[in-house]
C-alpha cells in the first residue's frame, strides 16, 4: 500500500520534472524519459503486475497533464506494455548489473514503437519515419543514461517500504 | 485445479489485457471525437490543476530566472512600466538585460500593429518530445485567452492556442507537424501555406508555381478572417531553400523560423480586437 503511494508520488514528480525541466533542455531527438525510467524502476522492484498498472497510470497521467495534445490513452498503452515487460525482468535469480539498463532499453523501444504504430494506425502526420529515426536512438540513449541515477534509488526505496511493511 | 501460481498468472494476464484494451478504447474514442471530444473537459480540468503546479516547478528549477510577468497584466502600458522598472534597477545581470530586450521586441511588435497582447511565460513542453511540439503557458481564460489565438514572441510567430484552462493554456508550436498558417512573402506579396515539420525547417508551399521566391525572402502571417486564429503581419521566418519541381502546381520551399523554439520563455497571446464598423458612404443630398 505504501509502495503504491510512493510510486504514485514518484510518477507525478517525474512527469513534472520531465515537462518543466528535461523537455526544455533542447537535446537532440527527444528528451530523457524520466517518467519511463521511474516506471521501469518500480516494475523491476515489484514485478510485472505492479509494473503494468503503474505504467498505465503513468501513461494516462502524461496523456492528460498539459501540454499534451494527443488522444488519451496513447502513452498509457505503451507505458502499460513497457511496465509489464520490465516487470518480467524482476526475477531476482536472473538479475545482473546490466538488467536495469536492458529493461530500460526494452521499455524505450516498446514505447517509441507503440507511439509510432498507433500514430500510423490513426494517420497522425506527427509520426513520420524521420521523426522515429530521430526519437528512437535518442530515447534509448538518454533513458539508459538516466538508469544508474534513478533505478538504484527506487530499488532501495521499494525494498525499505517492503521490509517495513513485513515487519508489521 | 488452479494452483496459486496459475491464479497469479491468470490475474496478471487479465489485468494486462484489460488495461491494454482500455487504452485502445480511449485512443479510438478520443481520436474519433476530434474537437468535440468529451475528454476535453478532463484536459481543461488538468490544465487548471496542473498549470499553476508547472509554473511553480519551472520557477523552482530555473532559479536564475527571477523575473515574473504578472499574469493579470493585460495592458501594454503595464508592460512598459515593468520594462522601465527593470531598466532602472541596478541589476546589470545578463538575464535582466535579455529580459528587457525581449520585452522591447515584444512591445515593438505589438505596438507597431496595435495589437492587444497578454504576456505569459512558457512553463512546460510536451512529454512526447520528438513527436509532439506543444507548450504550456501560464495564462488562461481568466486572462482573456481562448482557443485559436495567435501566440507570438519578440522574434516572431510562436504558435496557436489549442486549449485554455483557467490559468494556463496549451499552445501548438509553429514547428509541430499539425501546425499550418497562411503566409505571405513580404517582398513580392505572394501567398502560400506554411506548416511545421518537427525539427527540420518549416515547409512552405507557394500557391503560384511561377511565383518569384528566393532564398532570404521573409515571410509574415497572412491573417485569418476576424484575426482568428491568426493575426496579420506577424514575422515567421526566412526562406533557406527553394525546391525546383518543374511542372508542379505549387512551389515548395524550406523556411527557417525566427523564433528559437529551444529557448522559449516570454511570449504574448494576441487578443483579437472587435472590428469597429465602417461608416457607410453618405447618401446623395439632393432628393429626386
Amino acid at each position: 500500500m505504501r509502495t503504491r503511494f510512493a510510486a504514485a508520488l514518484a510518477i507525478l514528480t517525474a512527469l513534472l520534472l520531465q515537462v518543466c525541466l528535461l523537455d526544455r533542455l533542447g537535446l537532440w531527438g527527444t528528451a530523457p524519459g524520466l517518467l519511463l525510467v521511474v516506471v521501469v524502476g518500480f516494475a523491476l522492484a515489484e514485478g510485472p503486475l505492479f509494473g503494468c498498472v503503474l505504467g498505465f497510470c503513468a501513461g494516462l497521467l502524461a496523456d492528460v497533464v498539459p501540454p499534451a495534445d494527443h488522444p488519451l490513452g496513447w502513452l498509457a498503452l505503451g507505458f502499460c506494455a513497457a511496465g509489464y515487460l520490465a516487470g518480467t525482468f524482476a526475477d531476482p535469480s536472473r538479475r545482473s548489473a546490466f538488467t536495469p539498463m536492458v529493461a530500460v532499453a526494452v521499455a524505450a523501444i516498446v514505447t517509441t514503437f507503440e507511439y509510432a504504430f498507433v500514430g500510423v494506425l490513426v494517420g497522425d502526420p506527427r509520426i513520420s519515419a524521420y521523426a522515429i529515426a530521430r526519437v528512437l536512438p535518442a530515447s534509448i540513449l538518454y533513458d539508459v543514461l538516466l538508469t544508474p541515477f534513478v533505478i538504484p534509488v527506487i530499488g532501495v526505496l521499494a525494498r525499505r517500504l517492503r521490509v517495513d511493511h513485513r515487519r508489521r | 485445479m488452479t494452483t496459486p501460481v496459475n491464479r497469479e498468472t491468470r490475474r496478471m494476464r487479465f489485468v494486462l489485457i484489460t488495461l491494454l484494451l482500455a487504452s485502445f478504447t480511449l485512443i479510438a474514442l478520443d481520436y474519433r471525437s476530434g474537437h468535440g471530444s468529451p475528454f476535453n473537459v478532463i484536459r481543461r480540468a488538468a490544465a487548471t490543476v496542473f498549470g499553476p503546479i508547472e509554473r511553480a516547478v519551472t520557477s523552482a528549477v530555473h532559479p536564475l530566472l527571477h523575473f515574473h510577468v504578472g499574469t493579470n497584466s493585460s495592458q501594454v502600458s503595464k508592460l512598459e512600466q515593468e520594462n522601465a522598472q527593470l531598466r532602472s534597477q541596478l541589476r546589470t545581470s545578463d538575464l535582466a538585460r535579455t529580459r528587457a530586450a525581449e520585452l522591447d521586441r515584444l512591445l515593438g511588435l505589438t505596438g507597431d500593429h496595435g495589437y492587444k497582447a497578454v504576456p505569459a511565460r512558457v512553463v512546460a513542453l510536451s512529454a512526447s518530445s520528438g513527436f509532439e511540439w506543444t507548450a504550456t503557458i501560464d495564462a488562461g481564460t481568466a486572462d482573456g485567452i481562448q482557443p485559436n489565438m495567435t501566440v507570438i514572441s519578440g522574434d516572431g510567430l510562436v504558435g496557436r492556442v489549442k486549449l485554455a484552462g483557467r490559468s494556463s493554456a496549451t499552445v501548438v508550436l509553429a514547428i509541430d507537424p499539425l501546425f499550418s498558417v497562411g503566409a505571405r512573402l513580404e517582398r513580392t506579396g505572394g501567398v502560400g501555406f506554411l506548416s511545421g515539420t518537427g525539427q527540420r525547417p518549416m515547409s512552405y508551399t507557394l500557391l503560384d508555381p511561377q511565383g518569384d521566391i528566393k532564398v532570404g525572402d521573409q515571410l509574415v502571417t497572412w491573417g485569418s478572417p476576424g484575426n482568428v486564429p491568426f493575426v496579420e503581419g506577424v514575422p515567421i521566418g526566412t526562406v533557406v531553400k527553394v525546391n525546383l519541381t518543374p511542372g508542379a502546381t505549387t512551389r515548395q520551399a524550406l523556411v527557417k523560423p525566427y523564433v528559437d523554439f529551444g529557448a522559449l520563455d516570454l511570449v504574448a497571446v494576441v487578443i483579437p480586437q472587435p472590428r469597429s464598423p465602417r461608416a457607410p458612404l453618405p447618401s446623395p443630398s439632393a432628393k429626386h
